[in-house]
C-alpha cells in the first residue's frame, strides 16, 4: 500500500509539474499603439493613440516566451478581424532574452471610431499569448467649409506665456497699465492653451513636444516619428505617419521645415524623421532625402547643422560610420523598407549630402548672400547656414551693426547667417509655387536655448526674432486667405516669470556686477517689485531690433526651473557660458531647486504653453486642449474644411 | 610626462621625497619653447566656404608637432575619461539636452590625457595653457562626436599664472558628472509587471476598478 501510495504521490507530482510548465505561457508585454487598456486595464476615453482615417502607423508587440522556445506566429485583430499585412511588411524579430518582436507595417483604417486590437502570439510548443488595446480613428468632417490649403506651425521651442509677455515688454513697450503695441502674434484672433506631457512624463521634451503636431501621438521623451519598442535599435521602432507624408500622399501638398538650430535638432526633425534617438544626426538629416523629400514632398530645409551633410573626411564633418553610436546613421529593416517604401539606408559617413541633395533638385544657399542670390524660381531649397545651430538673434544682429563677432559666437566662421524673418520669406516664396498648397514649420529655437542657459536677453531676442517670422506669417496668410497660421511652443522652458524692473541704472548695475558685493549689492537695492518695477522702457533701431538689452531700469527674469548661477542682471558677453562661471564678479549665487549634471542649465517645465491662431481653421483653437489635439484641429481644416 | 598630481615619473622621485615635493611648480622654460604657440583663429579658413572647412596652412604645417593653444575647457560630461573638450571662450555644452546637435565650434580641440586610475577629467573654469602634440584629421570618438583636431596633451597650466594645473579627479568624486539614463526609462507599464504602484487613471468616477490589469 505504501508503496501504491508512493506511486500515487509521485505521479501526483508529475502532474502538478505538468500543470505548472502549462503555466508558464507566454505573454506580451508591450502592444503597440500604446493604450490605457494594454496599460491599465482601462477602456474609457481619452484614448492615448487617435489616427486620421487612412493615416498610417504600424502594430508591434513584445512578447516574452518561455525559456528556450521561440514565437512561430503573431496575428493582429482590429475589432476581431485579422489585419493581413502587405507583401514583407510583417516580422517577428528575435531581440534576446526569449523575447520577440512582431511588426505589422503601415497599417491604416479608414472608418471612425474606437477600434480595439487584439494580438495573438503562438509559441513554438503551441501555447499562446493574447493581449488587447485600442486606439481612434479620428473623425473628420467633410465639407465643413473653405479647406485650409496652407498650414503653418511656428514653434517658440521652450517659448511659454512670459517669454511672449517679455518680448512683448521689450519690443514693444508697456506704459500707463497697457502694451504700448501688440506683438504680431497677439494679433492673431484666436487664442488656446496647450497641456504638453509626453508618453513617458508630464515633462516632454521637445522630440515628442513636436512629434504630437506632426503625427497627432505622443511619444516618449528623445523618440520622434516613432512609438518606443524594447529593441536597441535606433531605427526599428514602430512608426507613425508624419503630417507631410500623409498630406502629400493625400493631398500632393509640399513640406517646409526651417529651423534657427542645426536641422537635425528634435523638433525639425520631429517633423520627418522617424527614430528613437533624436541626437541621430547623421541617419536623420540622410532620411530628410531618402524619405521625406521623397516621400513628404519636402521642398524646403533650412537652419544649421551643415555638419551632418558633409563627407566625415571634409573639416568640420560630424558623419559617423555607425548605426549605433550618437550621431548614428540609419539602416532601417526589411519590413518597414516594404510597408513604407523607404529605402535601406546605409552608413555612409563619406556621403556627400549637400551635393546629393543638389542632385535632387535643390537650390543651395550657404548663407543669406546665397538666399538673397535666388532667381525666384527654385522650387526646392536647401539652406545651412551654420556648423551646428545657428547663433542666436542677438548676436546676429550685433554682428549686422558693428561687424564685431560676439565671443564664443560662431559668427566669425559664418558671418552672413539670415534671421529667422528673412528664412520664412524665402520659404514661403518657395513653398506657394504649389497649387497643392503646403504645410510649414517655421522653429525660433534658442528661445529654448538660451533659456536654457539662463540667458535673459539672448532668448528674449530671439522670442523677438520669432515674433518677426510670425509677421511675416501674417502678412502672407493675409494675401492667401485659405492659411491656418498656428504660433505656439512644444513645452516652457526654464519657469520663466518676469519678477520685476530694476531699481538702479545700467551704469550703476555695472559697478555692483564689479564689487564682489553679492545680494547686498544686486538683490535688494536692484529688485523692484510691483510698483517699484515701473515700466521698463527698451527703443528699437532701424532693423527693428532693440537698440540695447542693457537700459536703464530694466525689466527682470526669474527662473523657478533654475539650477545654480550667478547673477548680474547685465548682458552676458560671452555667448553659451556655463551660468555658474559667468558673472562670478558680483558674488550673487541663486540657488536653484535643479542640480544640473555636467553642466548647471535650467529645465523644461510641465506648464501649459500658450497657443495663437489665425486665418482658414483657426476658430478652432480655444479653451484647453492636449497638444496632439492641435494636429487635428489642423488637419480638419487641410482634409474636410472649416468655416 | 608633466601633468601635475600624478603625471610625474616615478623613477624620477628622489628617495624619501613625497609625491607633492617632487612635483614641479610649473612647465620648464625649455619645454614650452619647444612647442610652437597655436590659437583657435588659426585652426580653420575663415569665413567658411560653402560647403566644409579648410584647415589653415600653418595648422597643416604643426600636424604631428608639439604645439601650445590657450583657451577653456568646456563644461559638460563626455563619456570618455581620457579626453575633454577645449575652446577658445568659456562654454556650457549640456550633453543630455543637445546630444551632437550643438554649437561646440568646429575648431574644438579634443584634447585625450593619458588614462590614470579611476580619474577623468573634471571641468575647472581657469583660462589654460595646454601643451602637446597636435593630430589633424577626423576621427569618430567614443561620444560619437567627430574630432577634426586632436592634441595629446603633456601639460595643462594655469594660462596666468604658467602653473601646472591637474584637470583629472576621480570619476566618484565628481557629482556633476552624468550618469547614464536607462535606454528607455519611458516604457509603458508591463502587462506581466506588478501593478504600478499607483494608476495615474484609477481616480475617475467612471474606472473605479481595481488597479490590477
Amino acid at each position: 500500500m505504501k508503496l501504491k501510495h508512493a506511486t500515487h504521490f509521485i505521479a501526483a507530482l508529475s502532474g502538478l509539474s505538468a500543470l505548472s510548465s502549462a503555466f508558464a505561457a507566454p505573454s506580451v508585454t508591450r502592444l503597440n499603439p500604446p493604450s490605457a487598456l494594454f496599460s491599465y486595464n482601462d477602456s474609457t476615453p481619452p484614448y492615448i493613440s487617435r489616427f486620421l482615417p487612412a493615416q498610417r502607423f504600424d502594430l508591434q508587440a513584445t512578447i516574452q516566451a518561455d525559456a528556450g522556445k521561440t514565437i512561430t506566429s503573431v496575428v493582429f485583430k482590429v475589432n476581431g478581424v485579422a489585419v493581413v499585412p502587405a507583401s514583407g511588411a510583417s516580422a517577428i524579430t528575435s531581440i534576446g532574452s526569449d523575447k520577440f518582436s512582431a511588426t505589422v507595417r503601415a497599417y491604416s483604417n479608414n472608418t471612425p471610431g474606437v477600434k480595439t486590437l487584439t494580438v495573438e502570439a503562438t509559441q513554438s510548443d503551441s501555447l499562446q499569448a493574447t493581449a488587447t488595446g485600442n486606439f481612434e480613428i479620428a473623425s473628420i468632417t467633410l465639407n465643413a467649409g473653405r479647406k485650409a490649403k496652407n498650414i503653418i506651425w511656428v514653434i517658440g521651442d521652450g517659448t511659454g506665456i512670459a517669454h511672449r509677455t517679455a518680448a512683448r515688454i521689450v519690443s514693444k513697450g508697456a506704459a500707463l497699465g497697457k502694451a504700448v503695441d501688440p506683438l504680431a502674434i497677439d494679433t492673431l484672433p484666436v487664442t488656446g492653451i496647450v497641456t504638453t506631457h509626453s508618453l513617458n512624463s508630464i515633462v516632454t521634451d521637445s522630440a515628442p513636444g513636436a512629434h504630437c503636431y506632426s503625427t497627432g501621438n505622443k511619444a516618449n521623451n528623445g523618440q520622434e516619428g516613432v512609438f518606443p519598442d524594447d529593441t536597441a535599435d535606433k531605427w526599428d521602432n514602430p512608426r507613425v505617419e508624419h503630417m507631410g507624408n500623409y498630406l502629400a500622399r493625400t493631398q500632393d501638398k509640399w513640406l517646409g521645415i526651417i529651423t534657427t538650430a542645426d536641422v537635425e535638432d528634435a523638433t525639425p526633425a520631429a517633423f520627418a524623421a522617424s527614430t528613437q534617438d533624436r541626437g541621430a544626426g547623421t541617419g536623420i538629416c540622410d532620411m530628410y532625402l531618402d524619405e521625406a523629400a521623397a516621400n513628404h514632398n519636402l521642398h524646403v530645409l533650412m537652419g544649421g547643422g551643415r555638419k551632418w551633410f558633409l563627407p566625415s573626411t571634409t573639416g568640420g564633418s560630424g558623419r559617423v560610420n555607425s548605426s549605433t553610436a550618437s550621431g548614428a546613421d540609419y539602416v532601417v529593416p526589411s519590413d518597414i523598407q516594404a510597408g513604407w517604401s523607404v529605402p535601406a539606408g546605409a552608413v555612409d559617413p563619406n556621403r556627400d549630402l549637400i551635393a546629393d541633395f543638389q542632385t535632387a533638385g535643390f537650390y543651395y544657399a550657404p548663407n543669406l548672400a546665397g538666399l538673397n542670390a535666388m532667381t525666384g524660381s527654385e522650387t526646392k531649397l536647401l539652406g545651412l547656414f551654420n556648423s551646428g545651430h545657428m547663433d542666436v538673434s542677438m548676436d546676429k544682429i550685433a554682428y549686422r551693426r558693428t561687424s564685431t563677432a560676439a565671443a564664443g559666437s560662431l559668427i566669425s566662421t559664418y558671418p552672413d547667417q539670415p534671421m529667422l524673418e528673412e528664412m520664412t520669406d524665402k520659404a514661403l516664396s518657395v513653398l506657394s509655387k504649389n497649387a497643392n498648397g503646403f504645410v510649414i514649420m517655421i522653429e525660433a529655437a534658442s528661445v529654448d536655448k538660451q533659456a536654457h542657459n539662463m540667458d535673459t536677453e539672448r532668448w528674449v531676442h530671439d522670442a523677438i526674432e520669432m515674433d518677426k517670422a510670425v509677421a511675416r506669417c501674417i502678412a502672407f496668410q493675409a494675401a492667401n486667405p485659405d492659411t491656418l497660421i498656428i504660433v505656439t511652443a512644444d513645452h516652457e522652458c526654464a519657469g520663466i516669470n518676469i519678477i520685476g524692473g530694476s531699481l538702479v541704472t545700467n551704469s550703476s548695475l555695472v559697478t555692483r556686477a564689479a564689487s564682489g558685493g553679492g545680494a547686498a549689492q544686486l538683490r535688494a537695492p536692484v529688485v523692484g517689485t510691483y510698483d517699484n518695477a515701473k515700466f521698463p522702457a527698451y527703443t528699437n533701431a532701424a532693423d527693428g531690433y532693440p537698440t540695447t538689452m542693457d537700459v536703464d531700469y530694466r525689466m527682470l527674469i526669474g527662473y523657478a526651473g533654475n539650477s545654480d548661477r550667478y547673477e548680474d542682471w547685465l548682458t552676458n558677453p560671452t555667448y553659451n557660458q556655463d551660468p555658474i562661471a559667468r558673472d562670478t564678479a558680483g558674488n550673487f549665487l541663486v540657488t536653484g531647486q535643479q542640480p544640473g549634471t555636467g553642466v548647471q542649465s535650467a529645465v523644461h517645465t510641465a506648464s501649459d504653453i500658450p497657443l495663437s491662431a489665425g486665418g482658414r481653421g483657426a476658430a478652432a483653437f480655444t479653451g484647453v486642449f492636449d497638444n496632439t489635439d492641435a494636429f487635428f484641429k489642423a488637419m480638419q481644416a487641410a482634409i474636410g474644411g472649416a468655416k | 610626462m608633466t601633468l601635475a598630481g600624478g603625471g610625474a615619473s616615478e623613477e624620477a622621485k628622489p628617495a624619501g621625497a613625497t609625491q607633492v615635493e617632487q612635483e614641479p611648480k610649473a612647465f620648464p622654460e625649455e619645454s614650452r619653447r619647444s612647442h610652437e604657440p597655436l590659437s583657435f583663429d588659426e585652426v580653420f579658413v575663415t569665413p567658411a566656404g560653402p560647403k566644409g572647412l579648410e584647415y589653415t596652412a600653418k595648422i597643416k604645417e604643426l600636424n604631428g608637432r608639439k604645439i601650445c593653444i590657450t583657451g577653456f575647457m568646456v563644461r559638460h560630461a563626455d563619456i570618455d575619461t581620457s579626453a575633454f573638450l577645449f575652446c577658445a571662450t568659456p562654454r556650457a555644452y549640456n550633453e543630455r539636452e543637445e546630444g551632437l546637435a550643438d554649437s561646440i565650434p568646429p575648431q574644438m580641440l579634443y584634447v585625450i590625457l593619458p588614462v590614470r586610475g579611476h580619474d577623468a577629467p573634471a571641468w575647472r573654469r581657469e583660462k589654460m595653457t595646454l601643451y602637446g602634440t597636435l593630430e589633424l584629421g577626423s576621427h569618430q570618438e567614443l561620444s560619437g562626436r567627430v574630432s577634426h583636431l586632436r592634441l595629446r596633451c603633456e601639460a595643462v597650466t594655469d594660462a596666468r599664472t604658467g602653473a601646472l594645473l591637474e584637470v583629472r579627479k576621480p570619476i566618484a568624486f565628481q557629482s556633476g558628472r552624468a550618469v547614464p539614463l536607462p535606454s528607455d526609462v519611458g516604457a509603458l507599464p508591463r502587462s506581466d509587471a506588478p501593478a504600478p504602484f499607483f494608476n495615474p487613471r484609477r481616480n475617475r468616477d467612471n474606472n473605479l476598478t481595481p488597479d490590477t490589469p
